[in-house]
Order: C-alpha cells, then sequence, then structure tokens
C-alpha cells in the first residue's frame, strides 16, 4: 500500500535532519497513511447527499522532538506540514518547552518489527473495498434492509472499510522506519427507528454471518420495543430494582467510570478516584473475583489488535486491576515517568485509530444471560443510556436516563418502559449480588441493582 | 467586515485569480475545472478547502503541561450527476492534488452507485451563487499576542483556581486557540472564503474530601483572544472557575436530591442546552422526519409549543466562539426565527432539505472539516423570554441566595412544590423521535421562604422537549449567549454555543423529573 508514503516520509526525514535549524537530541515520528470507503442509508432511503459513498485519503503524522537544549516540541502535522516544513520548523522552536517529566524517545529493546507483523489486524479483503469495490457493502446494507423491514419503519445503516499503514521512525539516524505495519478496520452500524441500534467493527471484513447475528437479536428483542407498558403499575415510587444491562451499556458504564479513573495523568494529577499510592500499595478497590485487564486477541482481529502505541511502546496485555487490587494507571511515556512505573499499553483513539478499543472484566462468576433472565421474575433489561456522557466519573455517582427498558415479568419480556436509574457504580459493582454476564457469547453484560424510577 | 455579491455568471467564472501565492494555481485549477466539467459533462461540484492552525497549553496545578501545535489542511469535493446522484471526496495533500483525478473518482463512485434504487437530490442546481469574501477585525487579534502572554494568562487563571485550597483542590486549565480558513467554490460560480478563529479557556475542578471525589469545569470561549485578555470577559471566566472550585468542595459531603417532580430555575447555560439538544436539533431538516417537529408528513410550522414570550432563535453572532457566517455549501448564513412569539416558525435546513421539509433554505449547514459532508446545524441559539424580571447585575454577581430572594420578591417560589435552582451545564442527549432529553448539571439548590439556599449533588433533568417549552412561565435578566459546547452530530465535533436569560423558570410538569 502506497510505498510513495514511505518515500515523502524518508525525503522529508532526510531534509528536515539536514536542515540547519533542526538542532535535535532526538526524536520520534510517528505516521499513519489512511485510505477509506464509507457509505450508508438513511431512513430507508439509501445514499443521498447526507450519506453518499464517501473516499477519504490522508497522511497524519505527530512529531515529538527533544532538542539540544533539553526543551521539546509536540507537532501534530499533515501532509502540508510534512511536505512545506521548511515553514514550520520556526514555530515548532518558539513553541518548545522545557517539561522536567519529558520522556525519552522510547526503543524497545527485544520487539521488532518482525514481533509486530504477527499481529492479525490487516484484512486484504478491506483494502479491495476501499479501492473502489463496493458492492458487498451494498449487499450487507439491502440484507439488513430487508431482514428487517417487517419490524422497523425507519431503517438507517452506516458502513465503512479502512485501511492504514503506520511507520514509527525514531532518533536523528533513522533513514527508514524502526516500525513499518498495515492495520485496517470495517463495520457496520444500524437503528431502527431511531430507537433500537447494533453495530459490529473488527479488523477484518464482517460476513453475512456477522450480520445475520446482529439481524436475529434485533428480530429477538426490536418488536417488543412496540409494547409499552403503563410505568405507574411497576414503579409507583423509587424502587430498588434488578437490572441487565446489555454490552453496550455495559460497555459505556466501564469506560465511564473503571477506564476514566484508570489513566494515569488525572491519576497522578489527583484528579481520578484513584491516587498513584493506591495503585503503588495495590490497595484493594474492587471485589476479590474481579480483574480488569487489557489484552490482545490475536485470533478474532478485535480492534485492540495493535502491536505498539503511538509512541512506540509495545501493547503487551496487562492488568490494570487484578483480584480486587489496583496493579497500574494505564501509562504513557511522560506519566511513566512522573510515577517512575513502567509504561503500559496506552488506550487512545492515536493508538488504534478508532475509538473501539475495550478493557475486558475478568471474573470468576460468569453466567449465562438467559439463566439469569429465567431466574429473575422482575426486572428490567437496559437497551440504551441517554446522558452517560454527562455523568462525573470521579465519585462514581450516576444518575441517567434509560429511555428503552425493558420489562421481564415471570422471567419473559413485557413489554417497554422509560426509566431513570441512579446509585454509584463502585458500590454496585463491588456488591455481591452483581454478576458479570455473557450475552449471547457477544460481550460482558452485567446483573445488578439499582435506584430505578 | 463581509462582501457578499451574487456571482454574475451562470456556471462561468467570475472570479479572477491574483498568481499571488503558491495556492491561486490550484484555486484557479479547482474553480475553472468545477465550472468546465459542469458545461461539459453536467456534474456539479462543491468544493471545499481547509487550512487550520491550532494550539494547546495545558497547565495543571501552576505548572505548564503541555503545548501541541497542530495543523490541517485539505480538499474535499461533493459532485453530482443530473439524476442527483452524489458522491464525495477528500485528500489532505491540498495543494498537491490532482483535480482531475479526484474528478474521475467522483464520476466512477456515482457510477458505481447508479445500479442501485438510491436516493436522489437535485436541489443543488437551483441554489443561488454568491462570491463572499469575508474579512473582520477584531478587538484581541492573535496577532497581538505571542505565546508567553498566553502561558502567563492561564497560569495565572489556573493558580488563582486552586489556591483557593490547594490541599483539597487540582485543576488542569486549558487553553486552546484555532484558525480555520475556508474556501469553497461551486461549479455555479460560487466562491466564498472566510476564517472562523475561536479560542476557549477551561478548567477542570477536582475536589477531593470527607473520601469524596467531586469534578467540575468552568468554560468560556470567543473568536478571538478575548476570553484572556478582555477584562470583561476573563472576569466572567475567573468568576465562574472560583465559584465552581468552592461549591465542589462544599459537594464532597452534599446529600442527594430527592427524584420526583419539581419547579425548576435552571441558569442560561442549561437553557442553551434545552435549546440547542432538546429543540434545536430536531429542528435540523435533516432531522425533521419522525421528529416531535413532524406531524403528517410536513413541518409543524405555525403550531404553539410555548407561551407568547418565549423565541428560539438560531444564526452566527459575531465574535462568539461558534461564530460562523458562511454555510458549508458556500452561502451566507440567516438568522433563523425557529420559534417566534411561542410558535414555530422556520427550521434549520439547507437546500437539500428545504424543499422536502417545506420550508424555505436558511443555509444553515456546517462541517468539521474537509473531509466531513455537510449537515444541517446550529451555530448560536438563543432561547429568549420577552418579558424578564429585569436586573442589573452581571450574572455572576447573582448567588443562590441573590437569586433565591428574586424568585420569592416576584412570587415565583412554587407553593404546590419544591423549587430547584440548576446550576452550570455538563452536557446532555436528546431522541428527536420522541423529545425524550437528559441533561445533567453541576449542582442543585433547593429555593425555600427562609431565603436559606441547601446544596445538593447533581442529578440528571430529564423530560419531554415539548412539556419543557410549554412550562417555561418566567426568566430573570437579560439574554447571555456565551455557553459553548461542541456538538457531536454524526460524529463531526463543531463548536456550538448559545444562551437564554439569566435564569429561566419551568414550572412542574408530569413529564420533567430531576433525579
Amino acid at each position: 500500500m502506497k510505498d510513495k508514503v514511505l518515500e515523502t516520509l524518508n525525503d522529508f526525514l532526510g531534509r528536515l535532519c539536514a536542515h540547519k535549524d533542526f538542532t535535535a537530541e532526538d526524536f520520534r515520528l510517528t505516521a499513519d497513511y489512511n485510505e477509506s470507503l464509507a457509505l450508508g442509508q438513511k431512513e430507508n432511503e439509501l445514499l443521498g447527499p447526507y450519506n453518499m459513498p464517501s473516499i477519504s485519503k490522508s497522511l497524519t503524522a505527530t512529531l515529538y522532538i527533544r532538542w539540544l537544549d533539553k526543551k521539546i516540541s509536540n507537532v501534530n502535522l499533515n501532509y502540508a506540514g510534512i511536505m512545506d516544513f521548511e515553514k514550520e520548523i520556526a514555530g515548532w522552536r518558539e513553541k518548545s518547552f522545557i517539561d522536567e517529566w519529558a520522556p525519552a524517545v522510547w526503543r524497545e529493546e527485544t520487539f521488532d518489527n518482525n514481533d509486530a507483523l504477527k499481529y492479525k489486524m490487516y484484512d486484504p479483503e478491506i483494502a479491495g473495498v476501499v479501492e473502489g469495490n463496493a458492492q458487498f457493502l451494498f449487499d450487507a446494507i439491502k440484507l439488513i434492509d430487508s431482514k428487517l423491514k417487517p419490524v422497523s419503519k425507519l431503517i438507517t445503516v452506516n458502513a465503512f472499510a479502512s485501511i492504514n499503514r503506520r511507520f514509527i521512525f525514531l532518533g536523528p539516524s533513522a533513514s527508514n522506519p524502526v516500525y513499518d505495519f498495515k492495520f485496517s478496520s470495517a463495520g457496520i452500524a444500524f437503528e431502527l427507528d431511531n430507537q433500537y441500534s447494533d453495530s459490529f467493527i473488527k479488523r477484518r471484513m464482517f460476513t453475512f454471518a456477522d450480520i445475520s447475528a446482529l439481524i436475529d437479536k434485533a428480530i429477538k428483542y426490536y418488536p417488543a420495543f412496540s409494547v409499552q407498558l403503563d410505568k405507574k403499575e411497576l414503579l409507583s415510587r423509587p424502587a430498588v430494582k434488578n437490572i441487565v444491562l446489555t454490552p453496550s451499556v455495559c460497555e459505556s458504564f466501564v469506560n465511564k467510570y473503571i477506564l476514566s479513573n484508570l489513566y494515569a495523568k488525572p491519576v497522578v494529577e489527583k484528579q481520578a478516584r484513584f491516587s498513584l499510592s493506591d495503585f503503588t500499595s495495590q490497595e484493594k478497590h474492587f471485589r476479590d473475583d474481579i480483574s480488569i485487564k487489557f489484552e490482545p486477541d490475536f485470533d478474532e482481529y478485535e480492534i485492540n489488535n495493535i502491536p505498539l502505541t503511538y509512541e512506540g511502546v509495545q501493547c503487551a496485555p496487562v492488568y490494570f486491576v487484578k483480584n480486587g487490587r489496583l496493579q497500574t494507571p494505564i501509562l504513557d511515556l511522560k506519566y511513566s515517568k512522573k510515577a517512575e512505573m513502567p509504561p503500559t499499553a496506552y488506550l487512545s483513539h492515536d493508538t488504534f485509530q478508532s475509538s473501539e478499543y475495550k478493557i475486558k472484566i475478568e471474573t470468576g462468576e460468569y453466567e449465562c444471560v438467559n439463566n439469569i433472565l429465567e431466574d429473575m421474575s422482575e426486572g428490567f433489561i437496559i437497551f440504551d443510556v441517554l446522558g452517560m456522557h454527562t455523568q462525573d466519573h470521579t465519585g462514581g455517582d450516576f444518575s441517567i436516563s434509560a429511555p428503552h427498558a425493558m420489562v421481564i415479568h415471570e422471567g419473559k419480556p413485557a413489554g417497554m418502559v422509560k426509566l431513570s436509574i441512579s446509585g454509584n457504580f463502585f458500590e454496585i459493582l463491588n456488591h455481591h449480588n452483581t454478576k458479570l454476564l455473557n450475552w449471547y457469547g457477544e460481550g460482558d453484560s452485567m446483573a445488578l441493582k439499582c435506584l430505578c424510577s | 467586515m463581509a462582501h457578499s455579491k451574487k456571482a454574475p455568471a451562470d456556471f462561468g467564472a467570475p472570479v479572477k485569480f491574483m498568481e499571488a501565492d503558491k495556492d491561486s494555481k490550484i484555486l484557479k485549477t479547482i474553480y475553472e475545472g468545477s465550472a468546465s466539467i459542469y458545461k461539459n459533462e453536467k456534474i456539479y461540484l462543491i468544493s471545499r478547502i481547509q487550512k487550520k492552525k491550532a494550539l494547546s497549553v495545558t497547565i495543571i496545578n501552576g505548572e505548564l503541561s503541555d503545548i501541541t501545535s497542530s495543523s490541517r489542511c485539505g480538499a474535499g469535493i461533493h459532485a453530482f450527476d443530473q439524476s442527483g446522484a452524489s458522491a464525495f471526496i477528500s485528500s489532505n495533500t491540498f495543494p498537491q492534488i490532482d483535480f482531475a483525478a479526484m474528478c474521475e473518482s467522483l464520476k466512477k463512485l456515482i457510477a458505481s452507485s447508479s445500479a442501485y434504487d438510491i436516493k436522489r437530490n437535485k436541489d443543488i442546481f437551483k441554489l443561488e451563487a454568491q462570491v463572499n469574501i469575508i474579512k473582520n477585525e477584531y478587538p484581541h487579534p492573535y496577532e497581538k499576542y505571542d505565546l508567553a502572554g498566553i502561558i502567563e494568562k492561564a497560569k495565572a487563571a489556573n493558580k488563582k483556581t486552586q489556591e483557593i485550597d490547594r490541599n483539597r483542590l487540582s485543576v488542569t486549565t486549558n487553553c486552546t486557540v484555532a484558525i480555520d480558513d475556508f474556501i469553497i467554490m461551486r461549479s455555479d460560480g460560487t466562491f466564498s472564503s472566510f476564517q472562523i478563529p475561536r479560542a476557549a479557556v477551561s478548567s477542570s475542578i477536582t475536589a477531593k474530601d470527607n473520601g469524596q471525589t467531586v469534578t467540575l469545569g468552568s468554560r468560556l470561549g470567543s473568536s478571538d483572544l478575548s476570553v484572556l485578555f478582555d477584562d470583561a470577559v476573563h472576569s466572567d471566566f475567573m468568576s465562574q472557575s472560583e465559584f465552581y472550585a468552592r461549591e465542589a468542595l462544599k459537594l464532597c459531603s452534599a446529600p442527594s436530591i430527592e427524584a420526583g417532580k419539581y419547579r425548576v430555575v435552571i441558569d442560561y447555560a442549561l437553557a442553551k442546552g434545552l435549546a440547542h439538544e432538546a429543540f434545536g436539533h430536531a429542528a435540523e431538516a435533516d432531522l425533521h422526519r419522525g421528529s416531535i417537529l413532524w406531524k403528517d408528513q410536513k413541518f409543524i410550522k405555525g403550531e404553539r409549543v410555548a407561551s407568547p414570550e418565549v423565541n428560539i432563535t438560531d444564526g452566527p453572532i459575531f465574535n462568539d466562539y461558534a461564530w460562523q457566517p458562511v454555510g458549508a455549501n458556500g452561502n451566507l448564513r440567516s438568522q433563523t426565527e425557529i420559534v417566534k412569539n411561542g410558535l414555530v416558525e422556520k427550521s434549520l435546513c439547507d437546500i437539500f432539505s428545504s424543499r422536502e421539509a417545506g420550508v424555505s433554505n436558511e443555509n444553515s449547514e456546517r462541517i468539521e472539516g474537509f473531509d466531513c459532508p455537510a449537515i444541517p446545524r446550529m451555530t448560536n441559539i438563543r432561547l429568549e423570554y420577552s418579558r424578564p424580571v429585569k436586573t442589573d447585575k452581571r450574572f455572576y454577581d447573582l448567588t443562590p441566595l441573590e437569586v433565591n430572594k428574586m424568585l420569592l420578591e416576584n412570587g415565583l417560589i412554587a407553593a404546590d412544590c419544591e423549587t430547584l435552582l440548576l446550576l452550570g451545564y455538563k452536557g446532555g442527549q436528546v431522541s428527536p423521535v420522541n423529545g425524550d432529553f437528559v441533561f445533567n448539571c453541576s449542582m442543585i439548590y433547593k429555593m425555600n421562604s427562609e431565603l436559606r439556599p441547601e446544596l445538593y449533588k447533581p442529578a440528571i433533568f430529564a423530560g419531554k422537549t415539548l412539556s419543557a417549552l410549554s412550562s417555561i412561565i418566567s426568566a430573570i435578566g437579560p439574554v447571555k449567549s456565551d455557553a459553548l459546547g461542541t456538538c457531536g452530530k454524526n460524529g463531526q465535533g463543531v463548536p456550538s454555543s448559545g444562551g437564554s436569560n439569566y435564569f429561566l423558570v419551568i414550572d412542574k410538569n408530569e413529564n420533567i423529573t430531576i433525579g
């Protein structure tokens, strides 16, 4: 894919290193060349002026410079900045600053490009789609539209395919990238009557079988969305009730309340729930049977499958919490230095070129969702929530709206209500009644008790 | 300030390019090529060129933590054939782009979709051609200040906030500056050039006390550097930060409010959230169908949604953080009266949605960047109550106690339920289909006749849009419209702003809940 990009970058670095004003002690350049294709259907209408087929090509880069006078620069570049850097270099220097915690440029000692290439992260089939062979995306959209038309009035579907080549250059003597690898992603997402949504995204092309699983689930649950129950019959006043969070809702809770409190920057700067000393002394903040980890999944082409962070640190599997005890925050190089702990896989959009990366909760008790539903004489399944992004993750309190909550009565779906749910996520997660579940083999979900009104 | 005229040529080229810089050659190629491809092949093009420079400065607890500079430059082209089929291509290699090759790719994309039963829209051919060259003068332009001055000011703001209680507060202050230059050209000879600079300062304030952690955020913005160097504007930011820092400490031990129905008094930032999230998005014409503003296959123009004192308007405000004078298709943007005297009047639409919605085109489309398709969306939305309780005080001089007094003096404390004052917008979400909205505030005070406001933890403010609008019974103070945010519609983040009277009073309603 586009060796011309590599030539462009090599040429840029050659000219940069020879430039009289580039008085760098060391530097790192992480560059991404991306090509993508997207198209969609909005409310039953395929394509149109807001969902036309779109092709995008871009070259972007981040440049981290340690100058000879120990100042540093962080620069986000695009193609024009790379080609025309002579105009920019004075600005980089002007914006350089002294940072006592500025890290050295990282060089992995044992993990080389051959190791990086072992990750399952690139599907050549996606490259074919990006080049313009979009027939499969059209067929996939049509399949969803035709299968779900009987249960939905307005169907919106979006599909995309994307390929990326990443180059990481380290240091003034680097005439070629130390790392040079390709990764891809493809996904499809649909929404029924602006009420029910589901999606599939991986680093491989999705298949009709993948889509059929989403369709089957929608056919199972969505018809019940049109059966509205009178909420007053169920909740005359706020009460603690059983609820089950579907995987997307569970993930939004985990990302908001756990992930946000694990990043080293807020931890070290005293802006997270946990303090640095909580990690260094491995304080117990979770139930004994709960561990929280990041790991690539080599066989399933998950979005997590990226070998290195954008800073060139290996994305090795890591436990942030083990058996209820804090282990390490999520450390980039700067905060690794500040926290005096080794850097970890750094979970950010810059690393994955996607926001779909995940941490996983590992637990001893992992029940099948069907068993829980059958045992639940009365409760709710929460399909989506509104307002999660407005919550304060540091305290753990939540007060959010669940516009589509399915009533479970005697183990069976009985219709939909709108709920407000509230509580403290950490207290609920650590409660012995809270169970981690497997939702139809596709991801973590959670059964818990919280205040419903 | 703005130079605008109709382009005289019919699919011609009224703009002459001076060979002054290296971009003029490619701009001329695109401009003339767009006219030519329409003339010869009936392919209509909208081209958007963006050049963006940005700077971000971060201060943590008095120390400079980071400076990041960014640049972004690229071209996006939206093409239509005569049947109304369209395709889009973008590249960030501008000015080194192969315009002819991009046009070929667009034609292939359009051709590949023609085998399907696709949505077609030919309304672009009816859009009036314009030439708009917009240049502005600002009181505090970026050229006037150096980086050291910006860092010094941000550092001082950070320190002053943290020094309220150095042991229990941790404060991150971020100052971002962005200068976005756009050129939009169309096959009909339209040429629009404008710059939308913006600056924002924000502080994330974390208080730890009593085993509890609370985080609140203050923020303010402007087009130029007024937010840092205009005494009155900067003082607003500092008043907001200091108030939030003090209240964050108190919130660590504040109780939770009991969930229920209340009369609520919301500040102008929450009211902006109500106008933007709960009503503005439903008024965007691409979301009309199936929304609360769509009945019997048409937009509900003329329907009463609020008392005659309520008006909702959207449109660019000069030197505001979200100011954008020209729509993303190249024509001047209107001030749109969405609700006038309580009646639904207009929708926020572009050329592609106005005909289907049965309303006039307001050129209300925006983009995040050159690589995004244009969609209808707000810039600066204001919800105004025309007969408010008057005050000469600054918004930040009105403490919860002062508000309590004004409510009591004007008979606005409810007799049949508790009255709550909600301060500080922390974001929200809405379903345009049924009008369900949720907002979160930073803190809640229970108002009372003893004039002793009681502080409570924040709780969700949820309800039905139309119920909330129809329950507005009064307001306090003049309109303040600098509540900024980032709107994330369709995954595109664009600056948004707006406001309302200092405070809006919303009566108890069965469809509005706190907690």
